[in-house]
């Protein structure tokens, strides 16, 4: 979002965003050195005058009376301007800072260009769009020294849509359309950016709400684990008390110690399995085994549960820039995914190689019924489930954004010729600039 | 209560996939005074001595989270069996946020009692000698009404 937009926002100095749609901005700075311009500019944009048809010196059709009904977010009309008028370069400065402390920017400015200070109007613009990038200037001139190109590259190509002139002497139909139209595009332009920034946030919800759904399935399994875990601690101390012999309690007391190191490494795997949710989004260099053995680790349970051999066929150590916590989550998920696949037990074959110089393939193939052709295209989808109530429909779908939005990568589900579904995931070893073949991403 | 049964005659299944846990219920039965007891690693392997015509079975004590066949889909086999639905049956649970719901549906399928992974010896004995003898009072009524 760029710093104007931030400054909409009474809140804009907090991290914390505002969810309220940003409000219809009218302010128009007016600088003129000479006061009865800058005045007549200001008669023709105030609301006094504003049911006066605005008609007297131009010979193209009058626009709109002002106080026509419009289709902006609030009742005001959006010819209701806010108008600024000062007289020299310094006072405009300082009014444009003035409003962007106040968190209130101008969303236009009408700028003579001789004003007989150091600074002409040019320069001014360009000073103060380096304060406020969204600033939309209207030079109004009589001086013809300056070409358009000139004044372009003058400001910047990354300014050019931002400066519009006018020649004196000018009409008011001029002056009044300008205000309308640049005033209206400038809260376009505002809207435009809060709904990306929506768009964004709930995407990052959506997100953030499947990693809690991971996190919660696999908490249900670490909950049952601990439940078994706990009976063989306390299990075995009651009995060990109740029998009273010394080799009994030193059985008892090493069973107890073991249920406990495995009970605290259970704790350790799905504390990082919690926090990855919330913090670290950075690609960092990670070795690939160390994701995957993460999650083998928080499914071994459930693997020995479900009666899931883990066979590794290729198993390669290569380090790759990535993001540790979403890879974990895209392993968690493809391993979830498995194991309902074969609620009867089965085999989980697993190979990790270099595909090429630059990529990693890593393949999760079961052993279970693999997947109907008729909705094989449909199941990265967002929303799509064959789980009913049970699933989000979001898992698969998650997993193939991590891997090829944030990776840059390639995730692709099929069923393997001998049976069963088969995942392939294809990383880049290096992120950022260094995508290749993949940089659309 | 517990004299009046003959417990070192009763037998009773375990059911459960881990096999410390299992062992220890079977430790805390031996201490109460139970003497004869059948294992089982999940559902499959428990029905089996149900549906053995010959085989003696005052009790079942099962887990409900076990690979193939769980807990509640052998509770339902033994209340459908004709011979054994009467078979008293304690469920074992680790889940606790889960539990409410499991519970409930295990009390649609006539589970007599239940018990929540951690448990002390004392909880089990409660219920275990709760259940027999509740069923030992069915038996009695059952027996009166016959005559």
């Amino acid at each position: 979002m760029s710093e104007a937009a931030k400054n909409l926002k009474p809140d804009s100095q907090q991290t914390v965003k505002s969810k309220t749609a940003p409000v219809f901005n009218r302010r128009i700075l007016i600088v003129d050195d000479e006061p009865a311009i800058a005045e007549g500019i200001r008669a023709l944009l105030s609301p006094e005058v504003s049911n006066v048809v605005p008609f007297r010196r131009s010979s193209r059709s009058a626009p709109a009376p002002a106080s026509a009904p419009t289709a902006m977010p609030n009742s005001k009309s959006p010819t209701d301007y806010e108008l600024t008028v000062v007289h020299d370069p310094q006072a405009a400065l300082d009014a444009v800072k003035e409003s962007l402390a106040e968190g209130r920017p101008f969303a236009m400015g009408f700028f003579d260009v001789l004003m007989g200070a150091d600074i002409d109007g040019i320069e001014l613009v360009k000073q103060l769009q380096s304060l406020d990038s969204n600033l939309f200037a209207v030079f109004v001139t009589a001086y013809q020294d300056r070409s358009v190109d000139s004044i372009n590259e003058y400001l910047g190509e990354d300014k050019s849509d931002r400066w519009d002139y006018i020649n004196k002497p000018f009409t008011d139909g001029e002056i009044i359309q300008k205000a309308r139209n640049i005033t209206s595009l400038w809260n376009l332009q505002r809207m435009k950016e809060w709904h990306e920034e929506q768009l964004a946030d709930a995407q990052r919800m959506l997100l953030q709400n499947e990693r809690a759904n991971t996190v919660a399935a696999v908490g249900r399994s670490v909950a049952h684990e601990f439940g078994n875990l706990l009976m063989q601690i306390v299990g075995h101390a009651e009995l060990a008390v109740l029998k009273n012999e010394p080799q009994r309690m030193k059985e008892a007391l090493e069973t107890i110690l073991k249920a406990s190191d495995t009970a605290s490494s259970v704790l350790g795997r799905f504390k990082k399995l919690a926090q990855g949710g919330v913090t670290g989004s950075e690609h960092k260099l990670v070795q690939i085994l160390q994701p995957l053995e993460e999650a083998l680790d928080l499914m071994g349970y459930q693997f020995k549960k479900c009666r899931i051999q883990v066979q590794k066929e290729k198993w390669e150590q290569i380090l790759l820039e990535a993001n540790r916590h979403s890879l974990v989550q895209v392993f968690m998920n493809v391993f979830i995914n498995a194991t309902h696949a074969m609620p009867q037990g089965g085999q989980l074959d697993l190979s990790v190689g270099k595909l090429d110089q630059d990529t990693i393939e890593i393949s999760i193939r079961d052993h279970g019924p693999g997947i109907p052709t008729e909705i094989l295209p449909r199941v990265t989808e967002a929303l799509f489930t064959t789980k009913g109530s049970q699933g989000s429909g979001l898992g698969l779908a998650i997993c193939k954004e991590i891997i090829e939005i944030e990776h840059g990568g390639e995730f692709v589900i099929e069923n393997h010729p001998q049976g069963g579904a088969l995942v392939r995931l294809r990383l880049p070893t290096r992120q950022e600039g260094n995508h290749g073949k993949h940089d659309e991403a | 209560m517990e004299n009046m049964m003959k417990l070192e005659r009763m037998i009773i299944l375990v059911v459960d996939d881990d096999d410390v846990v299992r062992k220890i219920i079977i430790e805390h039965l031996m201490s109460f005074g139970f003497k004869h007891f059948l294992e089982a690693n999940d559902g499959t392997e428990a029905f089996r001595f149900v549906v053995d015509q010959i085989q003696r079975l005052d009790l079942i004590i099962s887990d409900w989270e076990m690979p193939r066949t769980d807990g509640l889909t052998f509770l339902r086999a033994v209340r459908a069996h004709k011979h054994r639905a009467d078979t008293p049956f304690i469920m074992v649970t680790s889940q606790q946020s889960q539990e409410r719901q499991k519970i409930s549906s295990a009390k649609q399928h006539h589970v007599d009692s239940y018990i929540v992974k951690p448990f002390r010896g004392e909880t089990l004995r409660e219920k275990v000698f709760q259940v027999l003898f509740a069923a030992e009072e069915r038996r009695k009524k059952s027996g009166n009404e016959a005559s």
